[in-house]
């Protein structure tokens, strides 16, 4: 599969990049958010470097190539655009932001790994029920209590706790039990559903 | 660790609890190397970040607007990495202008029996082409691709999946793999439907609008609409009959364009290898707004009214009345000519019966009336343009053929 998109891009496909958005478009985006921090700006950046990527394809070889490639275009636009804001800073403040702006080759590919994860992570939270996938959203990453997922969700505080336990099922499933990542979560859901400590 | 894995699997695996002593090993010797890795590692452990980090990565791609934007940044790239205009150049190109100048010497091109050419064995050899068909792919958002039967004229994307018009399913066990169909019902994903030359397909989409998609064309679609607006894309030609929803505007992209609706009838054709989009307003109203890729994009919207076509093209846009059956009889099977250029209606028969087209010296300077039935074979037609007194050759190529119009001895 890897491969057959990286000839495609070779051949002049210009639908391949579509397959390689799906690969990184959600990652780079948190990637550059996380640096900038304007959706907008981030929305923007990594759109072009998707441009710039097609214009640069027959230079690209291979699927690891083209990866380093969009987070380093979309890192230096990054760094591009808090540089000409620095300068108004700047002139305000009399420092320079830019000076303690990520610009190591070990950090860029560390923040890589970082945004790369937490898309496999998003991946994995993607393949429950939407009921289940909601739940996981509203508790883990909103921390809501009951009484505020209930009203959400226009459901009785029963039928959170039964959509709960099969999202804790499912997430058990997907993330086993031992693991981290499901006992993050299991906190995070005990904290806000005293009301149900039976709750396993 | 297993070679060539990419360190982010691994993580992923600790933080699912299932990475082997090995692999934890390999994860220690990464996060060693720097302290920026050390850092990740502590941010993808520590249950505050964890929360954080999530929490921003769905707020960006997985909330309605976050859908939005995804769709938006997809335009985005396919609209300034497509080949530019017009890219097959056609070799008549540079007569067009010639051809123009001659319009006064035009010959409306009825037919004759004047003349007796000796064309039979081309013709029988152009009676085995036959006509196009209900041929279409779908191709589903992790790829795959399904040919849909020819024996059906169109699908239905409905919640529960995809069924043929009459109901049967279409051999797909979910929309997106081996999730569960409420998750493919919650997410949003881009679906293509792609005819090939000579085929056709009608596809209801998930409001209930119906499009039907004329040959070589495709349409790229989300398997379900945002709240706020209904946004589909088309390559080639399409007729669209929009299902009215007030608060939510349906829209149709094409290269160069976007038609906004509420609720109409219209048919579109914009193929990539032709200079001009048209858009042909049957019923209702629609706004016809130029892309920010094109040249004249400062152009206020057109609003078209019934009976009117707007064409617009790299650098120019104007609105005319026309004969809407001229744009609109082939969804009901049928080449309708009024006046047309020899180049139009060539085009439009070789997108059918998917023959490769050649002009030889300059193109003759005739027009196209009639209505001809599209189930006819290639053979019948030609006997129709031969009668008329058109000069062509019919040349095998495999198991197509080449058309070659103009005359022999020049």
């Amino acid at each position: 599969m890897e491969d057959t998109c990286f000839d495609q891009l070779k051949l002049g496909d210009e639908r391949v990049l579509s397959a390689y958005f799906n690969r990184h478009g959600r990652a780079l985006l948190l990637f550059a958010y996380r640096m900038v921090a304007d959706a907008s700006l981030a929305e923007e950046l990594v759109q072009d470097a998707y441009v710039k990527l097609w214009a640069a394809r027959h230079r690209l070889e291979s699927d690891a190539h083209i990866k380093s490639f969009l987070y380093r275009t979309t890192r230096n636009a990054c760094i591009d655009h808090l540089r000409s804001t620095d300068y108004r800073m700047q002139a305000v403040s009399g420092e320079s932001l830019a000076e303690n702006s990520i610009q190591t080759d070990s950090d860029l590919l560390a923040r890589m790994i970082h945004a790369e994860t937490l898309q496999l992570v998003y991946a994995e939270v993607k393949k429950l029920s939407p009921t289940q996938q909601q739940v996981f959203k509203l508790t883990f990453v909103e921390g809501l209590t009951t009484e505020e997922i209930c009203s959400q969700l226009e459901m009785t505080a029963n039928a959170v706790f039964i959509a709960r336990s099969k999202a804790l099922a499912t997430l058990k499933r997907v993330f086993k039990d031992t693991d981290l990542f499901l006992c993050l979560t299991f906190y995070a859901l005990m904290e806000r559903s005293a009301d149900f400590p039976t709750l396993t | 660790m297993r070679i060539g894995q990419d360190i982010e699997h691994l993580l992923l695996r600790r933080l699912q609890g299932i990475a082997t002593a090995d692999e934890n090993e390999f994860i220690e010797t990464w996060a060693n190397e720097s302290a920026e890795n050390r850092v990740i590692l502590n941010r993808l452990e520590t249950k505050q970040t964890l929360r954080e980090d999530l929490g921003v990565l769905f707020d960006l791609v997985d909330t309605e607007k976050g859908a939005e934007r995804l769709q938006r940044m997809e335009l985005h790239i396919r609209q300034h990495t497509q080949k530019p205009y017009a890219i097959r150049t056609r070799r008549w190109l540079p007569y067009v202008a010639a051809a123009a100048m001659l319009t006064l010497a035009t010959v409306a091109w009825m037919l004759r029996e004047d003349r007796v050419p000796d064309r039979r064995s081309q013709i029988d050899l152009a009676q085995r082409i036959q006509p196009g068909g209900n041929r279409a792919t779908l191709t589903l958002a992790d790829g795959r691709m399904v040919n849909l039967s020819e024996n059906q004229d169109g699908i239905v994307i409905g919640d529960e999946g995809i069924t043929y018009l009459d109901g049967t399913g279409v051999g797909l066990t979910t929309t997106q793999g081996p999730t569960d169909r409420e998750a493919a019902s919650l997410s949003v994903y881009q679906l293509e439907l792609s005819t090939p030359r000579g085929g056709q397909y009608q596809i209801t989409l998930p409001d209930g609008t119906n499009v039907w998609l004329n040959a070589e064309s495709t349409l790229r679609y989300p398997s379900r609409f945002s709240q706020r607006e209904r946004m589909v894309e088309i390559a080639g030609e399409a007729y669209f009959e929009v299902v009215k929803d007030h608060n939510r505007p349906f829209k149709v992209v094409s290269r160069g364009q976007t038609v906004e609706v509420l609720g109409t009838e219209f048919n579109i054709a914009a193929y990539p290898d032709e200079q001009n989009a048209k858009t042909t307003l049957v019923k209702g109203k629609v706004n016809v707004r130029l892309n920010a890729s094109t040249p004249s994009r400062d152009h206020a919207p057109l609003t078209l009214l019934p009976g009117q076509q707007a064409t617009v093209g790299a650098s120019s846009l104007r609105v005319d009345k026309v004969d809407v059956n001229q744009y609109v009889l082939w969804k009901d099977g049928f080449f309708y000519f009024n006046g047309h250029s020899p180049q139009e209606a060539f085009t439009q028969l070789s997108r059918w019966y998917d023959f490769e087209l050649v002009y030889r010296g300059s193109i003759p300077s005739v027009q196209f009336f009639g209505k001809i039935e599209r189930n006819k074979s290639l053979g019948s037609l030609l006997k129709i343009l031969n009668k008329a007194g058109l000069e062509f050759e019919v040349v095998p190529k495999g198991n197509k053929i080449q058309l070659v119009i103009g005359q022999q001895h020049q």
